[in-house]
């Protein structure tokens, strides 16, 4: 299996009922694929987004997204470098945190 | 024609007599057209080409063939001579012995008329009367209306070169004789100044002078009638030879018209005379209706002037006495194309203003002033139901009667809704009565439908109407002319038929007449004697048709209303045409049928010409646009036949006569070919009318619409006009759906509405279509995704709309099948919709699978074709895996074409389409890579490259992809003498085989392959038969 990003731009901020209905269309294309989806990062301004799958390749997710409707500016794999991979990074990260109150950021 | 032996008459109407007696020839029109094709073309026909020509329907045309052929063999046979050849394909008329007419009078003028001899001229010119199968025009059978014409033409232009050369080699020595020949000339074709001027010369010579400056005017008046008043150089010319020569000695020259005879007073409305029986069947049919027990449906039938019509007018007077309602139609030949025609006529003399809500909406189909039709799929089972409850409603407490004339000419959709009317009406005041005449109505389908079905169900009451006794015919001759006529000789010669018994005594009391008398000359001779004005007028009516409307037949005719009115008023008094509310008719068709014989060739297109133009550009022509198409048809205007054909096909799917739409198409798309270029949009709207009249009763009818939709779009496409191609595409999506009869589709349609209705199939046909499709791409659960596909195109059928998904998953899972030539129909289509809706991706997906299904055929160019559509397509998408897909595609068919650099160039791709991360795509790229090097013979190179392939293939878990690369290993193995290592790929290969996702009919061939070689097959040999199956 491969991290396969996508990266999205939109015209109009992506609401989270277009949020809903893009997972619904896109949701069976990948199962049947093999794939599915692992998170989304939506920009702010909601214009923006990338999101993560775990597919057997970047191509199932291109054509997932296209029999689906979804547009897309780019689709890779990628390699995956995590924190929790990283004991001391992790330690830092959590001493920022937990300084920056108790709201963590979502995923 | 010959005296002794079997003679054919194909110069006027057809004729048939033996040993010098006429024969009696069936009187389905369609059997007698059959006779006159097969005579004249004197070679052997398939039936095949027969039922095209006269029975193109969605009836057993066979059948209709094979039942012609049993009426014509026993009058055309001898007992020495089988004439009719007929075998299992084809059949033929050979003469052995028998004369024809055309024939005899071709064979005197030789090869050509130049170098023919005046006597053999004269002889051909006598033998050449009359036009060619005249009376057999059936314009609604196309191709045979189109060849007749031709024909027509080409024995008319024999007879007007035999005459034209007799007129010239005659008018120095015999000038009375040329005048015959002149006169017989100008009789054929009116319009041609040059024979005017012909026969002025010839007055002149003969010092006929006042003769010759009336025929001046006569061809000044008809240039300006017909021509708008065109000079005629060659007249003028003529014309100053008039005086030349000293007046004839002889008797005043007769006048053309002959004396004005004695005219028999005309009794209109004559009482019954006889017929006791029939009326009292009539009487009991009226009095059950009164008592809801009139279930039987009478029809009286009979040969034309038999007395039909004049006992419908009695059962009509029997149900008034009763204090009952008469709905009285009448079917008309010439409009047979006008879908409810007599259901519309006779509804309209009902108050339909006054009708209930729903009842209006029920009808709206019918009568455009009841509101908006409604379009789905159970209006016209809501029609149906509408009109019968309207006549029940009109017959609550006394007999309603439903006469329809001439049934034989009753359009299909008025049939089928008699037929229901019938079935519902058992048991109320409703009753019904038709009149047909004999045989003919074996010549309609639809009617014959009708009649079949009632005889079936045991509720046809036929009441045959036989000729008069003598003594009948004597009271008859009596009240309608008067009782001085030699009634005896009356009813010898008209054997008892009324009609022709009144015409006779008219004759008779005009004066005495010598030898026998045909009807239509009696009727003939009668329309010679109206006013001049009303001469002019009654060809125009008669072609009109049976029935006409005064301010049309002005119009048409060039004329004032008030000059028309006249005219018809003296028509009126001749008896010859009769009132009816603000239209008249002609007193019998048979009348018509007269008045039309005096019109011939180019007059006659002239007329029809200008009727069609003068109805096509009134403001609404709604009803008449059926009529348009038949004047059209007639007058040889293929663009306007076309373009009503359009306009009626429309009115038809309003009216929900879903057939008669697709005849309209048929006919209209048969004239398209004659148009060329310019007639490339009307062609498309046509396929829409077809498109949109649903369901398809005959295959072959939906393949050629189908096939016609994808040429017309392609052709589009060719000569840049993207909106006509798009509108082809549009019409051709609704017919691939459209398959299945109608019947049928309304039955699903009506199972169908209540799923419909939990979610709209706007939004759930591209759904289950897209799921297909999407089954199909990555080859998984293949059954599956034929069936959703399946169930899509259904729903897209019924409900109109256009997927191209459902073509592009055919498409693919067609390519997995093998079946190319589906495969590459349905992927055609589903690039142009989507080029159509600028679907870029989707566009893309069917160029993918073309270029392989290309690639696989060892179409090198045809890749590398598609290949650089794929590549333009890509640049539209942004980025994404296409344009690496087109570049190894492009290297493929170098590397399949042999060509240097092709290796590289193949190498280069597989690197970028690994870079993409499509790994499908990557797999076939690399297996097909393997197979090529295989059969150049690089073992290690294919070896490696189906490795990589099968890497590539094993993540997606799609069989198919796997088992090639292990076929391909197996081979590179063997091929290097690893036996152990091939055999153990097969048995991968074989492991996968029947996997449930479904394999492809490429995968199996490479594991048979495989396991061919395995045991001792080589690779030459296969290399040798996927050669021989790409060129096949």
């Amino acid at each position: 299996m491969a991290r396969v990003m996508v990266e999205h731009v939109f015209t109009e901020p992506f609401t989270d009922e277009r949020y809903a209905a893009t997972a619904k269309q896109l949701d069976p294309c990948l199962e049947v694929r093999n794939g599915a989806w692992r998170r989304s990062t939506l920009s702010k301004d909601k214009l923006r987004m990338v999101c993560e799958f775990e597919a057997p390749d970047a191509e199932s997710v291109r054509e997932a997204c296209r029999t689906a409707g979804v547009a897309f500016e780019r689709v890779w794999t990628a390699d995956v470098y995590a924190v929790e991979d990283y004991p001391d990074m992790m330690k830092k990260l959590t001493s920022v945190l937990e300084k920056a109150g108790p709201k963590a950021p979502g995923g | 024609m010959g005296s002794w032996g079997l003679s054919v008459r194909l110069l006027g109407e057809i004729g048939l007599s033996r040993d010098g007696v006429a024969v009696a020839l069936p009187a389905s029109k369609k059997t007698r057209a059959l006779l006159g094709y097969l005579v004249s073309t004197k070679a052997p026909q398939p039936r095949q080409r027969l039922c095209d020509l006269l029975w193109d329907g969605p009836d057993d045309p066979r059948a209709a063939l094979r039942w012609s052929l049993t009426k014509l063999r026993p009058l055309i046979d001898d007992d020495g001579a089988v004439r009719l050849v007929a075998d299992r394909d084809r059949v033929e008329f050979e003469a052995v012995g028998a004369s024809v007419d055309l024939f005899e009078a071709s064979a005197h003028v030789g090869r050509d008329v130049a170098s023919a001899s005046t006597e053999a001229l004269a002889l051909a010119a006598g033998a050449l009367r009359g036009d060619f199968l005249e009376g057999l025009d059936m314009p609604d059978c196309y191709r045979f209306h189109e060849w007749c014409t031709a024909e027509r033409e080409r024995v008319r232009a024999l007879r007007l070169a035999v005459l034209d050369a007799l007129v010239e080699r005659l008018s120095e020595a015999s000038p009375e004789e040329a005048l015959r020949h002149a006169r017989q000339r100008l009789g054929i074709d009116p319009l041609a100044d040059t024979a005017h001027a012909s026969a002025v010369k010839l007055l002149a010579r003969l010092g006929r002078n006042a003769e010759a400056q009336a025929q001046v005017e006569t061809c000044r008046r008809i240039l300006e009638r017909e021509l708008g008043g065109r000079r005629s150089p060659a007249l003028e010319l003529a014309r100053m030879d008039i005086g030349k020569s000293s007046p004839s000695a002889e008797a005043p020259a007769p006048s053309t018209a002959p004396p004005p005879p004695r005219v028999a007073t005309v009794r209109s409305d004559s009482s019954l005379v006889a017929r006791e029986t029939e009326r009292a069947v009539l009487a009991d049919l009226v009095r059950r209706a009164a008592e809801c027990r009139a279930d039987d449906v009478v029809l009286l039938s009979g040969e034309p002037g038999i007395g039909k019509s004049r006992l419908l007018g009695e059962l009509g007077a029997l149900t008034r006495a009763l204090g009952g309602t008469v709905l009285a139609g009448r079917a008309f030949e010439a409009e047979s194309v006008r879908p409810f025609g007599v259901w519309i006529d006779m509804l309209r003399t009902t108050h339909l203003a006054d009708l209930p809500a729903d009842l209006r909406q029920h009808l709206a189909p019918l009568f455009p002033e009841l509101g908006a039709p409604p379009t789905d799929a159970e209006s016209k089972a809501r029609l149906f139901d509408g009109v019968a409850r309207l006549l029940r409603d009109l017959s609550a407490r006394a007999p309603l009667v439903v006469v329809i004339d001439d049934l034989h000419w009753l359009d299909e959709a008025s049939a089928g809704l008699l037929h229901y009317v019938a079935r519902v009406s058992v048991g109320t005041h409703v009753a019904i009565a038709c009149a047909t005449r004999e045989g003919e109505l074996d010549d309609n389908q639809g009617a014959l439908r009708f009649v079949r079905g009632l005889r079936h169900e045991g509720r046809l009451l036929t009441l045959p109407i036989a000729p008069l006794g003598v003594e009948d015919t004597r009271a008859l001759v009596r009240a309608a002319v008067g009782p001085d006529v030699d009634a005896a000789r009356v009813f010898r010669e008209s054997g008892g038929n009324p009609l022709f018994a009144i015409e006779m005594a008219r004759a008779l009391s005009g004066g005495e007449r010598e030898g026998p008398q045909a009807l239509e000359g009696l009727l003939g001779e009668r329309l010679l004697r109206v006013s001049a004005r009303a001469r002019d007028l009654v060809v125009w009516a008669a072609a009109l048709g049976r029935e006409f409307d005064p301010e049309i037949l002005a119009a048409v005719a060039g004329e004032t209303l008030g000059q028309t009115v006249g005219a018809i008023g003296d028509l009126e008094r001749d008896g010859l045409v009769v009132g009816s509310g603000a239209r008249y008719a002609f007193t019998h068709e048979l009348v018509r049928q007269a008045a039309y014989r005096q019109l011939t060739g180019s007059r006659r297109r002239l007329v029809h010409l200008a009727i069609a133009r003068a109805l096509a550009s009134t403001p609404d022509p709604g009803a008449a646009w059926g009529d348009v198409v038949h004047h059209a048809t007639l007058a040889d205007d293929p663009a306007l036949v076309a373009r009503a054909c359009v306009a009626a096909g429309e009115r038809a799917l309003r009216m929900l006569a879903r057939r008669q739409a697709q005849d309209f198409a048929t006919r209209g798309l048969a004239q398209t070919p004659r148009l060329g270029l310019d007639g490339l949009a009307v062609r498309v709207e046509l396929l829409r009318v077809a498109a949109h009249s649903g369901g398809m009763d005959v295959a072959e009818r939906q393949a050629a619409f189908e096939e016609n939709a994808e040429d017309a779009a392609r052709i589009a496409r060719d000569v840049g006009r993207p909106e006509v191609a798009a509108r082809a595409l549009y019409a051709l999506g609704f017919l691939r759906n459209n398959r299945g009869d109608f019947e049928g589709a309304r039955q699903v349609t009506l199972g169908a509405a209540e799923a419909a209705r939990a979610s709209s199939p706007a939004e759930s046909v591209p759904m289950i279509a897209n799921a297909g499709f999407c089954l199909a791409i990555i080859e998984r659960e293949l059954p599956k995704a034929r069936a959703l596909l399946d169930e899509a195109a259904e729903g897209a059928r019924i409900h109109h709309l256009s997927v191209a998904d459902v073509d592009l998953g055919d498409g693919y899972l067609a390519h997995v099948e093998g079946d190319l030539v589906r495969a590459r129909h349905a992927l055609e289509r589903a690039l142009l919709l989507a080029r159509a809706k600028s679907d870029s991706w989707r566009q893309s997906m069917a160029l993918i699978r073309l270029a392989a299904i290309e690639l696989e055929s060892g179409a090198w160019d045809a890749t590398r074709a598609r290949a650089a559509e794929l590549r333009a397509v890509a640049a539209k998408l942004g980025e994404g895996s296409e344009g690496a897909i087109a570049d190894a595609f492009e290297a493929l068919a170098m590397e399949g074409a042999g060509e240097t650099g092709g290796t590289a160039r193949v190498a280069g791709a597989i690197e970028a389409l690994a870079r993409a991360d499509a790994k499908s795509m990557l797999a076939y790229v690399l297996t097909t890579a393997a197979e090529m090097a295989i059969a150049r013979g690089a073992l290690a190179d294919a070896s490696k490259l189906a490795r990589r392939g099968l890497e590539a293939a094993e993540p997606l878990g799609k069989p198919s992809a796997i088992i090639l690369a292990h076929a391909a290993l197996g081979r590179a193995s063997l091929g290097a003498g690893d036996r152990p290592g091939a055999l153990s790929h097969l048995e991968a290969a074989r492991a996968l085989i029947d996997h449930p996702y479904g394999i492809s009919r490429r995968t199996r061939e490479a594991v048979a392959q495989l396991g061919e070689l395995s045991n001792g097959g080589t690779n030459a040999t296969i290399h040798a038969r996927d050669a021989r199956k790409r060129k096949r």
